[in-house]
């Protein structure tokens, strides 16, 4: 992983969210969209995914079930909630007020006028 | 080698107690590196390989693990959070069966109730008999918190949900009223013995009946914490 997963760390549960929001999934199956999307540059250690669903899911965010394979262990789905659905959306314009700031505050040095 | 990841997955696990939350994160665990493994086979790697790589994408689940033993699936207090003394407890569990608590309690009751009637037969013999009386409603008291301890105990390896953490409650409440009105009357009979008022010292019974409602009302609140 050589980009900085400290920075992406942040928005862990807006990440989740944002792959439910697709469908249902589960734990490894939501990893393998991650490294998809990313070119394989990122994705989550399972601990850090399965305390974010925890969280998620006591906040009412999401709901887990059971899948029903017949083969090796149970696994567990989650759901996206409309309570998720409003976080997720409430995530999006945080976001893109916050890379906004964050953005001017990181190139000021460029942004200022020379001479000055 | 895929079989080696249930043995991976329970060593993690081991020491656990048993109960619906860990065994729901241990097949959740299990059933995704199994996901993984699959699909690393597919890919073209080794057992082997893959093996190490499906291990390599843990992390440390052992602040998660705790987490969910400590408190259940809801997390809803600190009864059972790890202190020094819970580790210590942990490591001489083997003590604490259910049928070594029965047999720990009754011990230390019967050896409290010889120490106390030795105190108080020594006592009597130097001419303490005016204060010694009250070891015995003490030991009342004392009994009745051995006694909670037990159960608490004993409840406390049911595991930790919400059905457990309402019996602790009720446990509790029952001991702390009875210490409460032992510890009244013996009041009551130093009071009237000291001032010979009995036809007034009755009253505090009545401020004890206050403190009876108190009590409920707390624990009723903390008990309906725990309800749906």
């Amino acid at each position: 992983m050589s980009i900085a997963s400290d920075l992406i760390r942040g928005h862990t549960d807006n990440i989740i969210l944002s792959l439910l929001m697709k469908g249902d999934s589960y734990g490894y199956r939501i990893n393998k969209d991650i490294m998809e999307l990313t070119d394989r540059r990122f994705e989550f250690k399972e601990a850090t995914l399965y305390t974010a669903f925890r969280r998620l899911e006591q906040s009412g965010a999401i709901i887990s079930y059971w899948g029903d394979e017949q083969a090796g262990a149970r696994r567990k789905y989650y759901s996206i909630t409309d309570k998720g659905r409003r976080q997720y959306i409430e995530s999006l314009t945080e976001w893109e007020k916050t890379k906004n700031v964050v953005d001017r505050l990181l190139y000021a040095a460029k942004h200022e006028p020379e001479g000055l | 080698m895929k079989y080696t990841l249930k043995y991976y997955v329970d060593s993690i696990f081991e020491g656990t107690p048993d109960t619906e939350a860990v065994r729901e994160l241990h097949d959740e665990i299990l059933s995704n590196l199994e996901a993984r493994y699959d699909d690393c086979i597919s890919g073209g790697m080794t057992p082997q390989r893959a093996y190490a790589a499906v291990i390599g994408t843990m992390g440390d689940v052992s602040g998660l693990i705790d987490q969910v033993c400590g408190s259940g699936y809801h997390v809803k207090g600190s009864f059972e959070k790890q202190t020094p003394f819970g580790r210590l407890l942990k490591k001489y569990s083997y003590i604490f069966t259910e049928k070594n608590i029965r047999i720990i309690k009754r011990t230390v009751i019967a050896v409290m109730w010889l120490l106390i009637t030795t105190i108080f037969l020594v006592g009597c013999y130097a001419g303490y008999f005016e204060y010694l009386w009250m070891i015995f409603p003490i030991g009342a008291a004392l009994n009745v918190g051995i006694n909670m301890a037990g159960n608490i105990a004993r409840i406390s390896r049911g595991g930790d949900n919400d059905k457990t953490r309402i019996k602790l409650l009720k446990t509790v409440r029952g001991s702390t009223s009875a210490i409460m009105w032992i510890m009244l009357a013996m009041l009551y009979f130093m009071l009237s013995i000291e001032s010979d008022e009995w036809g007034i010292t009755w009253v505090i019974f009545l401020l004890g009946a206050a403190v009876q409602i108190i009590i409920n009302t707390v624990f009723k609140i903390q008990i309906n914490r725990y309800k749906e």
